[in-house]
């Protein structure tokens, strides 16, 4: 059946780009401008290679358990009841970053095209989609994204290309931004945007063989920090950092500057098009992981129909009012921290307690 | 299973239909296209907001006229926002920004200060960031009555060639609404726009107008645009005419073309910049009013020699007038200067601002004649 | 109680069961059945030699290759003897009349006749006495024949009889007498009508299921190919063909292929275009799963490659699957062409597929909510035009576009000599005179003859119908929220297009999922030397068509 698709390496790969160019699109560039400055640069590379240390823990702590995801360890760890606390963890989880991402995308959509529109207008849309792509199931959400995700990506490479004639290293300067210790202590809270680490903890089953888990995390968490890196560089390139400058949606600001000749002169509504479809993509595995963990906690036997009902629930939040001041204590506040005390820090702690656990009984039964 | 995804979706296609409309659908006729709009001082302290409509020929009307096809339409204001409104209502049309190649302030209102006018045209958007910003020396509507003057009809083009013209003559500067918007948040540069001169019949762009945060300070002749492209490295090639070294009276035209990057080189003694530019500038003569002989070396060593020291000249005039008489850092000397520093922090106890108007600057312009334009020896 | 079923229908959980066949990935490699390099001589005892043809030929499921046994009467004594020959390939009066009649008749009469000459003694009376050379007694006496010749090794018996031949083995001879019978029926075979080509075979399938599969076999000229016969209807018993090639063919492709068609529970079935929606996957949805196509040397292609193909009697069009997106804009030239030239071919299909699917929604999308994507002269230009006109953009386009619909369906369907008459009225009264009324604007205009070039650039009639829908689905969309009405539409389209599967095999392979794209009839045309793959998808049984360096000439370098 396809409910139970299994994904290839690079399919596995592409599911983990769209996730980092959802963010890329709406407002974590900024975010990370915000805190940082002008250190933006040393600040991601050197968030990027603590991170890449973290994915290759990670990888050696899944070492133990092939073909498990964080919800059946932390059942491994502490039992059913541990399980279903992390099952809803997990479920609200998935459901703020989409209502994040969905609410911000489509008022930025209000914005620039329909001022006159209601926002559910927007939103049914996106509804629609959602559950016509989790009705049809995982096999078709994944491979439309192995469709979509090439032409995003070359969509924001030239986006970058289009900022190389402004280029010049004036614009990254002072290199260490604010202060030292904005940069490389405050700038820790940066790491949110390598948001894409929380799939690596339910990557596993969704594999055809444990083996590339490995070569999958790698790639893709190189991958998206060049492509988080590369935005953010050409977004230091065109606008200047001051502190009373906020170019929210930035990279949308920037597409609108590309030019192709004399003739072409305003294309960000084709940039936009293609942010839209994977926006929609996004979105739809967001909703497949809100089901895949509800049907962990639960019996039941297909996740398809379930979706109706998790979406429901989706447009429903996604109705509530919403602006640029809740966007922003969102994800300053409760996103960021969500983020990295979930992932980062308490997955983490799981994961190394079932190694030891796992060691112990290992122990205990040789000892028998 | 299917009936329930055609029941679901049917269920939520009527929603979009009944519930909600195409409420952002517009036709393209229902615009009133803006090719420029201008912003004058009115008598009583409000504004005037004119917007200018390219009409192109129809061939339906009987009594087509082929010259002048625009109208423009003033309406005196309290700011842009409600003039368009009050213009959406008089044309019984909607005013779309989104094919505005022109933003036009009249000298006096760029001296008061063009802050609150940029921050409206910049979250609007339908504003095209590389739509053109121009002062204009006197009323703002002048430069949009008589731009078409100065060649074939009128065409919403216009106003794009007049950028184009600064890569081969170097004569304005290529300022768009998005560099200006850019520059004016900025503590590390100031902005700049085109200056046009409104004369009888025909627009004239004549030089830059200097800003000072977001208030024009004064303008620098065209002339000196080609010094201040220079140092920006934004010039592709210009002509300049010399005196010639062999007679007072006569000149030479050279033709300048970049050769390398200027090298520019800020850095602080005593808390004073000192600024040194260095220039590799390839020219060839194009053309010279009295005889002298192109083909012996020492000939073209004294015209290059002539020309290194006319924009040396040029050059050093020009920057010590943008620092002592205009105070603004134009070219953005205070971005080179920080790249110098570790953090933000350090730089911000430098004060740029305060001390630019001290710099020091050490100009060295290398001209190499490469080749002459000329097929006669003379 | 209606309602309540219908509310239970609606909300209750129902376990759904799709049936879903997925094509294994590992086929099972049988060893290499020698196809062409080992020469088996004829052995002198029939029963053997039939043996061996029967298992060459598979002449259990094979339909059309038919053996004649009979005896072959010497001297009273009855030798026996067998017939070889391909149904649809032979002329049978040629084989009556030449062959069977002679040796079953005029045999028995010649031969009294010399005894009776020869003082009445029977001279021979054993006819494998020694003195008697059976071989050369039948050569030169027993068929009146213009063209025959005697072999002694299999593989060229076996070649002259898939060419059209009829072989003749006799007990006791180990030799096989070839006989020229070749001659093909039915509606003499024409060029085909919808597929033409510039550079390639001009002829097409007929009516006949006999005479097309003998084109087949013609084409392919191996004794691998198989063509099983099924009848398939209550009533009609159509005469359906399952062509493949044993060796080549995945077995459970080709078992699902036969399962399909043998399970049909149908009264009557007239055409391939009624199977083809009777085996293919998804049947709710419009786009073609199985290609349907007239020409013989596109089939023997696909056979060639591992496909399978089903003919159905009474229809000239061929169905084969298991069909992948991209062969539906592949044209049977692409691999008769140049490389580069190819490549330019499918690129300029890919982008007329795009236009025909999304330019008018586009075009009704940039108008009435992306305004500042046109150029601005342009936008002037078009506004202008606009301008006299009464009906909003979509209005116009709609009428526009069933008009474009008409004017199509209307050519085709009447006879060839009002067709011009249509093509007059369509240009001129649609279109000029629309205009000059201020009806559509030019730029429509424009607009959808422009969409219609495109859909006519796709070489697949199926696809190009189903495109067709699409438009005005994407038309609406366009008009209700603009690019996100697009992006949308192009979103739950394509998830229900990668839902799709052709006989196991994934629509949009061999990209999704992502394969090797070394093999064959990929997206890229490969050169033809680098053609040396079959398709991965396909899992065939012979995976490499060609060797590493398939032009052997280009190594000996003097």
């Amino acid at each position: 059946m396809s409910s139970n698709y299994k994904l290839q390496k690079y399919e596995a790969i592409c599911l983990i780009l769209i996730v980092m160019v959802s963010k890329l699109i709406l407002n974590v560039p900024y975010y990370i401008i915000d805190l940082v400055g002008t250190g933006a640069i040393i600040n991601l590379i050197y968030i990027g290679l603590l991170g890449f240390i973290f994915v290759l823990c990670l990888n050696w702590l899944f070492q133990k358990f092939p073909n498990s995801d964080i919800i059946d360890i932390s059942e491994f760890l502490g039992g059913k009841f541990f399980k279903v606390i992390m099952g809803i963890i997990y479920i609200s989880f998935f459901y703020l970053a989409a209502y994040v991402t969905l609410s911000d995308f489509a008022n930025m959509l209000k914005t620039i095209y329909f001022n006159n529109s209601p926002l559910i207008f927007i939103l049914l849309f996106f509804m629609i989609g959602i559950v016509v792509a989790n009705l049809v199931g995982l096999k078709s959400i994944i491979r439309t994204i192995c469709l979509v995700v090439p032409f995003t990506l070359v969509s924001i490479l030239v986006a970058l290309f289009a900022v190389y004639d402004d280029f010049s290293f004036d614009k990254f300067s002072p290199f260490f931004g604010y202060n030292m210790r904005t940069t490389f202590v405050n700038g820790l809270l940066n790491t949110f945007s390598l948001y894409i680490v929380t799939y690596y903890y339910f990557l596993m089953p969704l594999l055809k063989d444990s083996f590339s888990y490995k070569k999958v995390t790698t790639w893709s968490y190189i991958i998206s920090w060049l492509l988080l890196f590369l935005t953010v560089l050409s977004i230091l390139t065109i606008f200047p950092i001051t502190n009373d400058t906020e170019p929210l949606n930035a990279l949308y600001l920037l597409s609108r500057k590309i030019e192709l000749g004399d003739f072409l002169q305003r294309l960000d509504a084709m940039f936009v098009l293609l942010w839209i479809i994977s926006i929609f993509c996004y979105l739809s595995v967001c909703i497949f992981m809100i089901n895949r963990v509800f049907k962990k906690l639960t019996n039941v036997t297909d996740e398809k129909l379930v979706s109706l009902s998790t979406t429901s629930i989706f447009f429903g939040l996604c109705l509530l009012p919403f602006n640029v001041a809740i966007s922003r204590f969102m994800e300053n506040n409760i996103y960021r921290y969500l983020i990295i005390g979930i992932t980062f820090i308490g997955c983490f702690i799981i994961l190394v307690l079932a190694n030891l656990k796992f060691k112990f009984k290992k122990g205990n039964l040789q000892k028998k | 299973m299917t009936k329930k995804i055609i029941a679901f979706v049917t269920l939520l296609t009527v929603l979009l239909f009944t519930l909600t409309g195409c409420y952002d659908s517009t036709g393209l006729e229902d615009f009133y296209y803006i090719v420029a709009i201008g912003i004058d001082k009115s008598e009583n302290g409000l504004i005037r907001l004119n917007v200018q409509n390219a009409k192109p020929t129809s061939s339906s009307d009987s009594s087509s006229s082929q010259s002048n096809e625009y109208k423009i339409y003033t309406v005196e204001c309290e700011s842009i926002e409600s003039g368009i409104n009050i213009l959406n209502n008089y044309l019984n049309k909607k005013i779309n920004l989104s094919h505005c190649s022109a933003i036009v302030f009249s000298e006096e209102v760029a001296k008061e200060g063009v802050k609150s006018y940029i921050n409206i045209l910049g979250n609007d958007t339908e504003v095209r960031p590389d739509c053109n910003l121009i002062v204009s020396s006197k009323e703002s509507s002048d430069v949009l009555d008589k731009v078409s003057n100065s060649g074939e009809g009128f065409s919403s083009r216009l106003y794009e060639y007049i950028l184009n013209s600064v890569d081969y003559t170097g004569y304005t500067i290529n300022s768009t609404f998005n560099t200006f918007f850019s520059t004016l948040n900025s503590n590390q540069s100031q902005a700049t726009a085109i200056y046009a001169v409104a004369e009888e019949d025909t627009v004239q762009n004549s030089g830059a107008a200097v800003f000072k945060e977001d208030v024009m300070v004064g303008t620098i002749s065209p002339i000196q645009t080609i010094a201040h492209l220079m140092i920006k490295d934004d010039l592709d090639s210009c002509m300049i005419s010399i005196q010639s070294p062999f007679d007072k009276t006569d000149v030479i035209d050279l033709n300048l073309r970049k050769n390398t990057k200027a090298l520019v080189d800020v850095s602080l003694i005593n808390n004073t910049p000192f600024i040194s530019i260095d220039f590799s500038i390839e020219g060839s003569i194009n053309s010279s009013g009295e005889d002298f002989n192109y083909t012996i070396l020492d000939n073209i060593r004294a015209v290059e020699q002539s020309a290194s020291e006319y924009l040396e000249n040029l050059i050093k005039e020009y920057l010590y007038m943008i620092s002592k008489d205009y105070d603004s850092d134009i070219i953005g000397f205070g971005g080179m200067l920080a790249s110098k520093f570790a953090t933000a922090d350090e730089y911000e106890q430098v004060h740029w601002d305060e001390i630019f108007k001290d710099a020091y600057f050490d100009v060295n312009v290398d001209v190499s004649i490469t080749s002459s334009h000329l097929f006669n020896k003379e | 109680m209606n309602i309540k079923n219908f509310l239970n229908n609606l909300f209750s959980y129902k376990k759904q069961e799709n049936y879903e066949f997925i094509l294994p990935n590992s086929a099972n490699n049988l060893p290499e059945t020698n196809t062409q390099n080992t020469t088996q001589q004829i052995f002198p005892t029939l029963s053997v030699n039939i043996e061996y043809l029967k298992s060459k030929y598979n002449l259990l499921i094979n339909s059309d290759v038919k053996i004649r046994k009979f005896a072959l009467p010497i001297h009273d004594k009855k030798v026996p003897a067998a017939l070889l020959f391909i149904d649809g390939m032979v002329n049978e009066e040629t084989i009556t009349n030449s062959i069977l009649q002679p040796l079953l008749l005029k045999n028995s009469i010649t031969m009294r006749e010399q005894n009776e000459n020869k003082s009445g003694r029977m001279l021979i009376k054993n006819p494998k006495s020694p003195k008697i050379n059976l071989e050369n007694f039948i050569y030169n006496g027993l068929i009146p024949h213009n063209s025959i010749s005697k072999e002694t090794e299999f593989e060229k018996v076996i070649a002259k009889v898939n060419g059209g031949f009829c072989a003749l083995f006799v007990d006791g001879v180990a030799t096989a007498f070839c006989v020229e019978t070749k001659d093909i029926k039915g509606r003499s075979v024409s060029e085909p009508i919808s597929e033409n080509v510039v550079r390639g075979p001009q002829e097409a399938f007929v009516e006949n299921v006999r005479v097309n599969t003998s084109m087949l076999r013609k084409i392919v000229n191996n004794e691998n190919l198989i063509i099983e016969e099924v009848d398939v209807g209550k009533i009609s018993k159509t005469k359906v063909a399952i062509c493949y090639i044993e060796n080549i063919a995945n077995d459970d492709l080709v078992a699902e292929a036969k399962y399909r068609v043998n399970s049909l529970d149908i009264d009557y079935l007239l055409s391939s275009g009624q199977l083809e929606q009777f085996i293919k996957d998804n049947p709710s949805n419009t786009f073609p799963q199985c290609i349907a196509t007239e020409r013989p040397d596109r089939v023997s292609t696909y056979l060639l490659n591992g496909r399978v193909a089903i003919i159905v009697n009474g229809t000239p069009f061929v169905l084969v699957v298991p069909a992948v997106f991209i062969d539906f804009l592949t044209s049977g030239e692409d691999r008769n062409l140049n490389y580069h030239f190819a490549n330019f071919l499918k690129l300029i299909r890919a982008i007329a597929l795009f236009f025909a699917i999304f330019l008018p929604g586009l075009y009704v999308a940039i108008t009435n909510y992306h305004q500042e994507l046109i150029p601005s002269e342009l936008l002037f230009a078009v506004a202008n035009a606009r301008e006299a006109i009464p009906f909003p953009v979509i209005f116009e386009i709609i009428l526009m576009e069933i008009s474009f619909e008409l004017i199509r369906e209307a050519g085709l369907r009447v006879s060839s000599s009002f067709s011009t008459t249509i093509g007059i009225i369509g240009a001129l009264i649609l279109g000029d005179a629309a205009v000059s009324a201020n009806i559509v604007s030019p730029i429509l205009i424009i607009v959808v003859a422009f969409t219609g070039i495109c859909g006519f650039a796709i070489p697949d009639f199926a696809l190009t119908s189903s495109i067709r829908i699409y438009r005005f689905t994407y038309i609406i969309l366009g008009f209700l929220a603009g690019f996100l009405g697009i992006a949308f539409g192009f979103f739950v389209h394509f998830i229900m297009l990668t839902a799709l599967s052709s006989f196991g095999v994934p629509y949009f392979a061999p990209y999704i999922p992502f394969e090797n794209l070394n093999d064959n009839n990929g997206y890229i045309v490969k050169p033809v030397w680098r053609r040396e793959r079959r398709n991965q998808f396909l899992n065939t049984k012979r995976p490499e068509a060609a060797n590493k360096i398939s032009m052997n000439w280009r190594k000996h370098v003097k």
